[in-house]
């Protein structure tokens, strides 16, 4: 058996007597829940590889079903992927270092293990869902796992609100996107519950996917960069002020979406302009990460995981498509599709290799990058991209290219799967508790202040 | 004295007493939650939810998820908070944290609110009370599932070897497992054709109120006069194969009623071996042993009294609705679900309590209100069974017999609200950590093995 895997066993066993909960002081300890994010990575890597193959399945089975329900499908593979395998990442890199970032870890792994029950088991209801090819068991089934997947943010409201009063607000280089996944995960469950009771409703749908797609998750991905760029790799590319202006700037950016689309669907009041909400919402991302800076760190060969860089220059892909499609009249899908699936795929999966090779403290210059993730998904966006702009009528790709996109978009996204299994079961380096450069985040650089007397 | 520290002691360093006064807020929850529910019911009757106002279908499911949130919700809540708190102390060992019990408690109410604010929109938005109704199934078989959890933990480390009874107590637990999985299913194939419906009713009726308040009468009833009362009830040739027997039996009635609902038999004894099991327990619980015990005179809870001696009547009952009857069980099953399971269940979990507070056992005050309303509403509605069935009038305004009934079976339920916020609120007395007669449950009587050395 795998060294990883045994220890991870073993720190589950340290657990389950408590041993690891409190310190010698009997004050509880923090860095408990630090290997937490293996189970979370596997229970991402699995669903990752169960929806890949249920949408192969669904393609081959029964495709003309599939295109007469797109609306319904749609809407569930996006609660799949960002209520599913995408919020295991987001949960593992939450209970994983947050409580390093903030030196409080206020659950216990009862949670811990109820939010990974609750993601399979609903993720897992709604690929059943989509196979029973009839619309109303589809709803039925899909309430049981949408209610799932809702729980799992729910549930974590306690400890989230407990966390959010103990983070250290003054040293977070992430500023308020630390904690926008503690804070805005319970709300998203919520109004998930909320959307999915009127799901034959366009308006709820829209609404929902407005709130999850466009503003959540590039909200999300932002945090990302902001934790790899900024706080882990310490190359400064805005201040701790420029981080919270940022989130702000994007909240309120996210607000004037929700409703133009709210707007625009009700015929309560229609400003075409509104439209270009999405784009911006994405230019602002883009910009409040200063390229020039995260450019001029690459440039100077600095170690960074280039799966987070080259999903972060994806990101004008995602803005330049969805600006045509506006012009053009139709809905941004093929833009947030860029967002969605490339965009956030290759962060929260750049992210989370990183901070595995944190724990197996690999010295950063010798990480694996994730080429196959990275050259197959960027391959598949630029296949993709091309669609998009023959669905626009700009340009005449040959049918070949979407079978391409999607191959390439299917290879690219099994590679975390199975680049997971492999860690977990065949992995032969040591596992460290506390990660690499984590371990020692708040320690004083100078703690006699022996500087200040010079 | 000496022995008490010890085991605090004991109990702190493992941390075994971390769960205990959890039960307090299972126990509130149930009954604001019944509170809730009998609300819900009186609405029901004012809004003529089954009269015709609404579709006879949505009709259907509300009536199906009013007995959800009856039977797995605020009743079972009263067995988890019991649980929760006891089995750390009970199997010294800790296998679950401090928020599975909060997760457990939060998801199930959550699914039972859910359940009354669907009520609430049956009538404008029927569909939307759908969806409602399918979170709430959905959210109260999750929590009954995760509350398995620990259980099948403690099983696995075969830590029923370290008490009486063995694996006994784990009886409702598993079945309440498989109640979660075929719950769901009911829900989701209520839509299907009549066969298949009538197939998962009949597993409905088999496991939620057969199998589960069958194991949960017989587990309070040996949990308090078998071991908390350590009357010698179960003992001989009766404690080495009644479990093995019991399950035979539950397996009989099983296929029974699985042959009756899938239309495959239809003998005229189908219905008979629901009374196997059901005398079987009686049996089980040694009613020679306790009668005796009982009429010296021996402190006892009454409520879990008056749920033994309901067995065998139920069974008589069972056994004129079987053979004279085409209405099914119906009526033994609501008097084993109040009679047995919800009189033994309320009345562990009194004792129980009285245990935190380390009352002394002569000196127990007795729910008397809710013992005498539950089982006069029970007598009522058997006494208008038979009048009905037989076809005789000793009681002619059935309605206002039937309106009688009624209201002392709410009288009860509230008693045991008022009970409650009673015991929470204003009781004066101490409440301890560690249960009378637990916390040195475990203890060697001779742990220095004097009296061997003496010999």
């Amino acid at each position: 058996m795998s060294p990883l895997f045994v220890r991870e066993r073993h720190y589950i066993l340290c657990l389950s007597v408590g041993r690891l909960m409190w310190d010698a002081k009997g004050r509880l300890d923090h860095r408990w829940a630090a290997g937490s994010y293996l189970d979370f990575l596997l229970a991402s890597a699995l669903m990752l590889f169960v929806f890949i193959v249920g949408v192969g399945l669904m393609f081959q089975f029964n495709q003309v079903w599939y295109v007469e329900n797109l609306d319904l499908m749609e809407h569930i593979g996006y609660i799949i992927a960002a209520m599913g395998w995408m919020a295991a990442i987001m949960l593992a890199i939450g209970f994983g270092l947050l409580p390093f970032v903030h030196q409080s870890a206020p659950y216990d792994k009862s949670i811990l293990r109820l939010c990974i029950a609750l993601n399979i088991s609903g993720q897992a209801f709604l690929i059943a869902a989509v196979f029973t090819f009839d619309r109303e068991s589809i709803i039925a089934f899909g309430t049981v796992g949408v209610t799932l997947l809702s729980l799992q943010f729910i549930v974590i409201a306690g400890p989230a609100r407990q966390l959010l009063n103990d983070r250290n607000r003054d040293v977070d280089p992430v500023a308020g996107f630390s904690g926008l996944m503690p804070l805005a995960m319970p709300i998203v469950g919520v109004l998930s519950l909320l959307s999915w009771l009127a799901v034959e409703v366009e308006l709820s749908r829209l609404l929902f996917e407005a709130i999850l797609i466009d503003v959540f998750l590039p909200m999300v991905c932002v945090g990302t960069f902001l934790g790899h760029f900024n706080r882990r790799l310490e190359w400064d590319i805005t201040s701790r002020e420029g981080a919270h202006r940022l989130f702000l700037v994007m909240l309120f950016l996210g607000l004037v979406h929700v409703v133009s689309v709210w707007g625009a669907h009700t015929d309560l009041f229609s400003v075409p302009r509104l439209s270009y909400t999405l784009p911006l919402i994405y230019t602002v991302a883009f910009l409040g990460c200063r390229p020039d800076r995260i450019l001029r760190n690459v440039v100077a060969k600095r170690p960074h995981s280039h799966l987070i860089l080259a999903a972060y220059w994806w990101i004008p892909a995602a803005i330049l498509m969805s600006v045509i499609e506006i012009r053009e009249g139709f809905d941004p899908l093929h833009g947030r599709h860029i967002m969605l699936l490339g965009v956030g795929t290759m962060t929260l999966w750049g992210f989370a290799h990183w901070m595995h090779y944190d724990h197996c403290h690999i010295p950063l210059k010798e990480r694996s990058a994730g080429w196959p993730l990275l050259i197959g998904m960027s391959l598949a966006i630029v296949f993709y991209f091309v669609k998009g702009m023959d669905v626009l009528g700009f340009m005449d790709a040959p049918d070949w290219e979407r079978k391409a996109a999607l191959i390439l978009a299917v290879i690219a996204m099994g590679y975390p799967a199975i680049w997971w299994f492999w860690e977990t079961f065949f992995h032969r380096g040591e596992w460290h508790r506390i990660p690499m450069f984590y371990g020692n985040l708040h320690d004083e650089t100078d703690p006699y202040e022996l500087g200040s007397e010079e | 004295m000496l022995r008490s520290r010890a085991a605090r002691e004991r109990f702190r360093e493992i941390g075994l007493t971390d769960s205990a006064g959890v039960y307090l807020q299972f126990f509130l929850a149930s009954a604001v939650m019944q509170l809730l529910f009998w609300v819900l019911m009186v609405l029901r009757w004012w809004y003529g939810i089954g009269d015709g106002s609404v579709d006879s279908e949505l009709a259907e499911w509300s009536t199906f998820a009013m007995t959800l949130m009856m039977g797995l919700g605020w009743m079972l809540l009263v067995a988890f908070g019991v649980g929760f708190s006891l089995w750390p102390i009970l199997y010294q060992s800790m296998t679950f944290s401090p928020s599975l019990p909060k997760a457990v408690l939060w998801i199930n109410v959550g699914g039972q609110v859910l359940i009354a604010v669907a009520h609430l929109l049956i009538f404008s938005h029927p569909s939307i009370a759908t969806q409602m109704l399918t979170m709430a199934t959905t959210m109260i078989c999750f929590s009954i599932a995760l509350a398995c959890a620990p259980a099948i933990h403690l099983l696995r480390q075969g830590r029923q070897r370290s008490i009486e009874h063995g694996s006994m107590p784990f009886l409702p637990v598993l079945i309440i497992l498989l109640i979660a999985f075929t719950t769901m299913i009911v829900w989701l194939a209520r839509t299907a054709d009549d066969d298949v419906k009538f197939f998962t009713e009949g597993l409905y009726l088999l496991l939620n109120i057969d199998l589960l308040w069958m194991s949960v009468g017989l587990v309070c009833a040996l949990g308090h006069f078998g071991r908390r009362l350590e009357w010698p009830i179960l003992v001989g040739w009766r404690a080495k194969i009644g479990l093995r027997i019991l399950i035979l039996l539950f397996v009989i009635h099983a296929l029974a009623m699985l042959a009756d609902h899938t239309r495959w038999n239809d003998v005229w004894w189908i219905q008979l071996p629901f009374v196997l099991p059901l005398l079987w327990v009686f049996i089980l619980l040694g009613p020679k042993c306790i009668f005796e015990i009982v009429a010296k005179g021996a402190p006892h809870s009454r409520p879990v009294m008056a749920a033994v001696l309901w067995l065998p009547i139920i069974a008589a009952i069972a056994v004129y609705e079987a053979l004279y009857t085409t209405t099914g069980l119906s009526n033994a099953r609501y008097l084993l679900v109040f009679g047995v399971g919800v009189q033994a269940l309320f009345g562990y979990g009194i004792w129980y309590h009285q245990d935190h507070k380390h009352e002394p056992e002569n000196n127990r005050r007795q729910p008397m209100l809710f013992l005498i309303a539950l089982n006069a509403s029970l007598v009522i509605h058997v006494v208008l069974m038979s009048t009905n069935q037989l076809e005789i009038s000793i009681l002619k305004d059935h309605n206002l017999t039937g309106q009688f009934e009624l209201i002392t079976l709410a009288i009860a339920m509230i008693s045991w609200l008022l009970w409650w916020l009673w015991e929470l609120l204003f009781s004066l007395h101490d409440w301890h950590r560690i249960p009378m007669f637990y916390g040195t449950l475990h203890q060697d009587d001779d742990p220095y093995e004097i009296a061997e050395g003496s010999i």
